[in-house]
Parts: C-alpha cells; sequence; structure tokens
C-alpha cells in the first residue's frame, strides 16, 4: 500500500508544471527557483496525515483526497463584490484587496497612507523592491516539512507586501483581504503577506480571509482552500501589531502559516480570530533574534457544528530578556473540535525570559471538543515561565444567577459566553473587527437558541 | 401573595426543609432568623427555583398560581427576587449590559415597551443614587473585584431597578459595616410600599432596628419553630437560640409522653 502510494504522482505535478512553463522567462529567476524548489518539498511530503504528531487532531485527508485548481476572476462583478465584503468601508484608503487570489486594483485603494509605509502587491514589489523582497521572502517560512508552506511557495504569484519605513509611526491600519468568491469550488488561492518594519516604526496590519455573501449577505457554500504563508520581520525598536481575521466559507479549508522574527526591543502583538472554515488551523512561529523582544498572541476560536479550528503556536527563546504571553480562548458548540497546541521553547541562553500560555475552552454542547497541550521547554535556569489551560462549560450557578434576575436561559448563556469572549475581544482596537466579532457571536447563540436546547452542556 | 404549606425540600439526598409553613401578605415583611444551617437560604433558594433542589413534599402558592411549577427566570419575571447571600462574580459580563437585559425582560413580561440603552441608563443613574454606589461600578463586570459590602449593594441596586413583588434578601446585612446597613435598610424601606412583600432572612436582630418587621420567625432544624413580633427579635438576640431549641425538645417529649 505504501510503496503503491509513494509511485502514484502527486496530483498537482502537471498543474504545476504548466504553471511553471507558463511563466518560463519571467524575471527575477530565483522566483522560479523558489517554485519549484517548493513543489519538490511538497511532493516529497505528500499533504499531512493524523499519523504525523503534528497533525494528529486536524485531520486533511478531505483535502487531500481531491484536486483545488487555482480561481480566478472569471465571471465575477467586481464592483459588487466590494460592497459585500466586510470592512471595506472602514478600510478606504488603506486597503489591498485579493479577490479568487488576484489582485484587484479596481477594489485597492492606499491613497490614505503617508509616504513612511510602502504598500504594494507583491508582485510589483519584487520590481521596484527587488533586494528587500528576495532578502526576505521565504527567509522566515521556510518549506522544508511544512507540506501546506510548500504549497504555496510552489504557487506562489502575488500577495501583499508591506514595508513600514524606519522611524515611521503609521496611525491608519492596514487592511488586506484575501477574498473568496463565488465561482471558488474546489479551487484553490494561495495569499501571501510579507511585512518589514523597519528599526523604530509603528504600524498594524489587519489580514482579513473570508469567502464573499451574496447580495443578501447570505455566505457560500463553496469547498475551497486557503493555502496562506505570512513572514513579519520586526527589526530593532519596531512596534508591529497585527490582526488575522478568519471568516471563510463553512465549507472552506484555511491553512495559514505565520511567521514572526522579533529583533532587539521589538514588539509584535498579534490577535487571531478563527470563525469559519470546516478545517482551519493557524499556525505561528515566533523568533527572538534579539534581546528586549515582546511578543504577544492572543486569540480565539468560535465554533460550531462540525468545524475543526486548530492553534499551533511555537515561540523560540534564543536570547535573553524577551517577553512572550500566549492568551487563546475557545468558545465550542454542536460536535466542533478545538486543537490549541503551544509549545514554548527556551534556550541555555535565554536567561531571565519571561512566558505564559494560557488556554481557556468553553463547550456549549456536550458534543463539543477540546484537545489543548500548552509546552514548555526550557534549557535556561534564571526565567519566569508558565502554562495553563482549562476546558468547562458554563457554570449552573452563574446560569442561575441571571434566570433569578429574569433573562431567560439563551439570554443567560449568550451574555456568558460574550463575557467569557471578552478576555480577547476587549483587546481588539479596530472597532470594526470588534463589533463584527460581536455580531458574529450574537448571531451564532441566536441560531443555536432557535434550535432544540436538549443536551446543552452545563456544569454545576 | 406568598402561601407556603408544609415544604419540605432536599438537596444531595439531605432533607433540609422539614415541613414550612409560611404566608406573606402584600406590604408585609417579615424576618426570618435562626442558626447556621438551619435552613434559611435552602428555603430562599427553592422559593427562587435553584436547581439543586428538590421539593419533596408541599406546596407554594404565588398570588394564587403554583410557584414550584414556575421556571427560576419565570418567577423572576413575576416577581420574586432573591438577594444571594453570596452574590457570584461573573467575569466578563457588565454590570449594566446584565441589568438592561434583566430589566427589559420584565418589561417585556408586562407587555411594556423595552428601554433603550439611553433611556435605560436615566433609571440607572436615579436608582444607583438609592445605593449610594459608585457609577464606576455599573460598566464593571458584574461583581467582579466587589468587597463583600459592595456586593451586597449591588444586589440592592438590582432590586431597586426590578422592583419585585416579593423580594427575599438572605443575609444582605451580614459583613455590612455601619454605612452599609444604613444604605442597604434605606434602600429596603424606599421601595417598601403596601403592594410589595419583604422576606428578610437575617442572623443578626441589628438590621431590625433600620427596618421595621411586621413578623419575626424562627428557622430551626428545617421548620419555623415559633413566630412572633420584632420583640422576638429582641429576645433572640439576648438569649441565642438554645432556649428555643429547648422549648422545642420539652414540647417534643411532652408529645412523646402524651402518645
Ligand atoms: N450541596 C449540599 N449538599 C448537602 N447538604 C447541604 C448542601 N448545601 C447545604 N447543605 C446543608 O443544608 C443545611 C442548610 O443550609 P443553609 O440553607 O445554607 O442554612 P442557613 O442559610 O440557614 O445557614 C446545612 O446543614 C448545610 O450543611
Ligand atoms: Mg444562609
Amino acid at each position: 500500500m505504501k510503496a503503491e502510494l509513494s509511485k502514484s504522482k502527486n496530483p498537482y505535478a502537471e498543474t504545476f508544471a504548466e504553471f511553471a512553463e507558463a511563466r518560463a522567462g519571467e524575471t527575477p529567476s530565483w522566483l522560479a527557483g523558489k517554485r519549484a524548489a517548493g513543489f519538490a518539498e511538497f511532493e516529497k511530503l505528500g499533504f499531512p496525515t493524523v499519523r504525523d504528531e503534528e497533525w494528529k487532531y486536524t485531520n486533511v485527508a478531505r483535502v487531500a483526497e481531491q484536486v483545488f485548481t487555482a480561481a480566478d476572476l472569471a465571471g465575477l462583478d467586481l464592483a459588487l463584490a466590494g460592497k459585500s465584503i466586510p470592512f471595506y468601508a472602514e478600510s478606504e484608503g488603506a486597503r489591498l484587496v485579493f479577490l479568487n487570489g488576484v489582485f484587484v486594483p479596481e477594489l485597492s485603494d492606499t491613497s490614505k497612507l503617508n509616504g513612511g509605509i510602502e504598500v504594494s502587491r507583491l508582485s510589483d514589489a519584487i520590481t521596484s523592491n527587488g533586494d528587500l523582497v528576495a532578502r526576505h521572502l521565504g527567509s522566515l517560512a521556510k518549506v522544508e516539512g511544512r507540506a501546506f508552506t510548500a504549497f504555496n511557495d510552489a504557487f506562489l504569484t502575488d500577495g501583499a507586501f508591506i514595508r513600514v519605513k524606519r522611524g515611521q509611526a503609521i496611525e491608519q491600519s492596514v487592511n488586506l483581504f484575501f477574498v473568496t468568491g463565488p465561482q471558488s469550488d474546489h479551487r484553490s488561492t494561495f495569499p501571501r503577506t510579507l511585512v518589514v518594519a523597519e528599526e523604530a516604526s509603528i504600524a498594524t496590519v489587519v489580514e482579513n480571509f473570508i469567502e464573499l455573501c451574496d447580495e443578501r449577505g447570505r455566505f457560500g457554500n463553496r469547498t475551497y482552500l486557503t493555502d496562506a504563508v505570512a513572514e513579519f520581520i520586526v527589526e530593532p525598536g519596531a512596534n508591529l501589531s497585527h490582526y488575522k481575521v478568519q471568516h471563510e466559507g463553512a465549507k472552506a479549508f484555511h491553512i495559514a502559516d505565520t511567521h514572526v522574527s522579533l529583533n532587539r526591543t521589538s514588539v509584535f502583538t498579534s490577535l487571531s480570530i478563527a470563525l469559519g472554515g470546516q478545517v482551519s488551523r493557524h499556525q505561528v512561529s515566533v523568533a527572538f533574534g534579539g534581546e528586549g523582544g515582546e511578543c504577544r498572541l492572543a486569540g480565539l476560536y468560535l465554533t460550531a457544528d462540525a468545524q475543526v479550528a486548530d492553534t499551533h503556536i511555537s515561540i523560540d527563546h534564543a536570547v535573553p530578556r524577551c517577553e512572550s504571553e500566549v492568551t487563546f480562548r475557545g468558545v465550542l458548540d454542536g460536535k466542533s473540535r478545538g486543537v490549541f497546541d503551544g509549545k514554548v521553547l527556551v534556550r541555555k541562553d535565554a536567561q531571565l525570559t519571561n512566558s505564559v500560555t494560557s488556554n481557556k475552552n468553553l463547550l456549549l454542547s456536550n458534543d463539543a471538543r477540546v484537545d489543548t497541550k500548552p509546552q514548555l521547554e526550557i534549557f535556561a535556569d534564571d526565567v519566569k515561565c508558565g502554562h495553563g489551560a482549562t476546558v468547562g462549560q458554563l457554570e449552573n450557578d452563574e446560569i442561575f444567577y441571571l434566570l433569578s434576575r429574569g433573562l431567560t436561559p439563551e439570554q443567560a448563556r449568550t451574555l456568558l459566553t460574550y463575557g467569557f469572549a471578552r478576555e480577547i475581544t476587549d483587546g481588539i482596537k479596530v472597532a470594526s473587527i470588534k463589533s463584527h466579532l460581536d455580531d458574529v457571536i450574537g448571531a451564532r447563540m441566536a441560531k443555536r437558541n432557535t434550535k432544540a436546547q436538549g443536551h446543552d452542556g452545563t456544569k454545576g | 401573595m406568598l402561601e407556603i404549606r408544609n415544604l419540605h425540600a432536599k438537596i444531595n439526598d439531605a432533607e433540609i426543609l422539614r415541613g414550612i409553613n409560611l404566608t406573606v401578605k402584600p406590604g408585609e415583611i417579615h424576618a426570618i432568623m435562626g442558626p447556621n444551617g438551619s435552613g434559611k437560604s435552602t428555603l430562599s433558594k427553592v422559593l427562587s427555583g435553584h436547581p439543586s433542589y428538590e421539593v419533596t413534599e408541599g406546596e407554594v402558592l404565588y398570588f394564587g398560581k403554583n410557584l414550584l411549577e414556575m421556571e427560576p427566570d419565570e418567577r423572576a419575571r413575576e416577581g420574586v427576587f432573591l438577594a444571594f447571600q453570596y452574590p457570584i462574580e461573573i467575569p466578563g459580563v457588565s454590570n449594566a449590559s446584565f441589568l438592561r437585559t434583566a430589566y427589559n425582560q420584565v418589561r417585556k413580561h408586562n407587555g411594556e415597551e423595552e428601554l433603550d440603552p439611553l433611556e435605560f441608563d436615566d433609571l440607572l443613574q436615579e436608582k444607583i443614587q438609592i445605593v449610594e454606589m459608585d457609577k464606576a461600578f455599573i460598566d464593571r463586570s458584574v461583581n467582579e473585584g466587589f468587597s463583600g459590602g459592595e456586593k451586597k449593594r449591588n444586589e440592592i441596586l438590582q432590586m431597586a431597578i426590578l422592583d419585585p413583588k416579593l423580594a427575599i434578601l438572605d443575609e444582605t446585612d451580614s459583613g455590612l459595616d455601619i454605612d452599609a446597613l444604613r444604605i442597604v435598610s434605606n434602600g429596603v424601606n424606599k421601595l417598601h410600599s403596601d403592594t410589595n412583600a419583604f422576606i428578610l432572612v437575617t442572623h443578626y436582630q441589628r438590621l431590625l432596628n433600620y427596618i421595621q418587621p411586621d413578623y419575626v420567625h424562627v428557622l430551626v432544624n428545617g421548620r419555623i419553630v415559633k413566630s412572633g413580633t420584632k420583640e422576638l427579635a429582641l429576645e433572640l438576640e439576648e438569649r441565642g437560640y438554645d432556649w428555643i431549641r429547648d422549648e422545642i425538645e420539652a414540647a417534643g417529649a411532652a408529645a412523646g409522653a402524651g402518645a
């Protein structure tokens, strides 16, 4: 069986050959090499299976068993698409829009951003900022052993490039929209983000991964794959804030690989929200390269039905005097599943490291489940590190308190769920994201409240 | 408005209430006193519908309706209010949004228009003065990080907002300093009218210096063993509960001898 499998050709081999041929002779030449290396690694690895320790709880067999083709803009009404993008109006003057993987200049607009920051599509940056892109693209997101990252490299065509110039503080947040619209069934996109925050600069970058609603605000039911890679290079003294809003369609597969390198006294703050997708995974890898760095990763996954939301964090404290804080919350309903894996490595030289990881989960149904595993590996002796994880249901006494004031059981549960999520939502400084999230929680609770109440999870 | 007849209730197979009888009419204030563990909180929670308690015998009529058949939230909307002995903390849920949801739920139930956040805020500003609470408490999470006295005052604020017909205060006076005690009692006296009634569960006579009860009942071992007026409370303060226990035992022995 195994021998047979390894003999069989990668189902993307032909597509890749055509893809590469169509771009033969394009400059720069390193890009072709990068794609080829990516595909070679992807071919070698194949998609991960649950036998792979890192993918034990997140089954992507359904990704492996079909062949996704490249999405495009055929048949899309761009103006209409623009109107249906959440946060679109709020992001005026500071956004790049990719629809079905293709950059859409008509919907993109960076007019409100000043000269302190460069925001462009990656394919343009390769020409205008060639050396910089060549130096950084893939410098953090290595393909070795990572099938989805290799897959992204192989089909890398475009993406977002952001360079925050030295000493510049950019007030306006930069919004990247990776939107999947109609005609995307069994299609794939490979979003790519490269952010370089130069010395002592300050900026906020928002990555949105969304499926387009129709005119009536309904999400589609398309099975597509988003295979995203993002790299954040935070140079000395820079302060970069990052939001990732994953609101893919209910049947989508979303795999995102985020890499961060933190230099001396730099700060990276990230908030990751997972709402959509039948299977979604966000991997964040952080490496401290200079003393005094700070990294705060927070996130909220909100799942229902048979969704799977996976968060994999890995933080490498290689140098002394850095701080990391990981705070993830999950609210799980239906038969959904959450996976949290948080690894913190404190190397021998990383004295005076401060690190704390916390993952708390609220199960709204008896059928929901979470596998949580915060891990600490410490080789230095003078450090302050901690981690904790909980999985629980709503407290009966809390519910009773609210009922005794006249709230219905549905209202009580909704209010308590909001309350649970607030540890994360309170940290959201972008108003539109916060209200979007409030709306989503409200809508989810309203939807579940119209269903039978029979098997709600509560405990005393 | 409230008629409790031969109420028996248990928790985890332990029988706690063993035949309570009590009638409360509109406009009345009843004080229930009794030693620790006698079942005062149990009675309060059974009346408000806590799911951990099981009623095994007896009935409770509330305005002629079977109270025990009503869901806890239904009871609240019908005007039953319990000020908890140990109000719990609810992180992440703001006092304001919680109170407004509760208040509007009651309004809706009474066929009245719901208030929007601004209108509700006016009401809140008015009621918060009754309990002399800092306005900052309104936006904080329910009871989170509140001191004991602040929690109790928050219970009275909730009561003032919801304007119940039957309010049960479970040892709201315990752990209060004189100032807080005065504020809490003031709240009760302001809200008291001839259409509502109060059951004050208390340990100490001192609350009754501030609030005049019409009746005082003594609860021992799951039964009301003695009822009287304010003077009974004074006597309890002076003599403790032992003499009552002795009285009951003597009565029991006499009944036993007679049988
Ligand atoms: N969960 C429980 N399981 C068993 N017994 C309980 C439980 N909760 C309370 N009790 C018992 O019920 C009795 C009455 O308690 P309570 O109503 O709180 O008394 P009071 O309020 O008068 O001090 C006590 O003996 C107490 O130990
Ligand atoms: Mg008690």
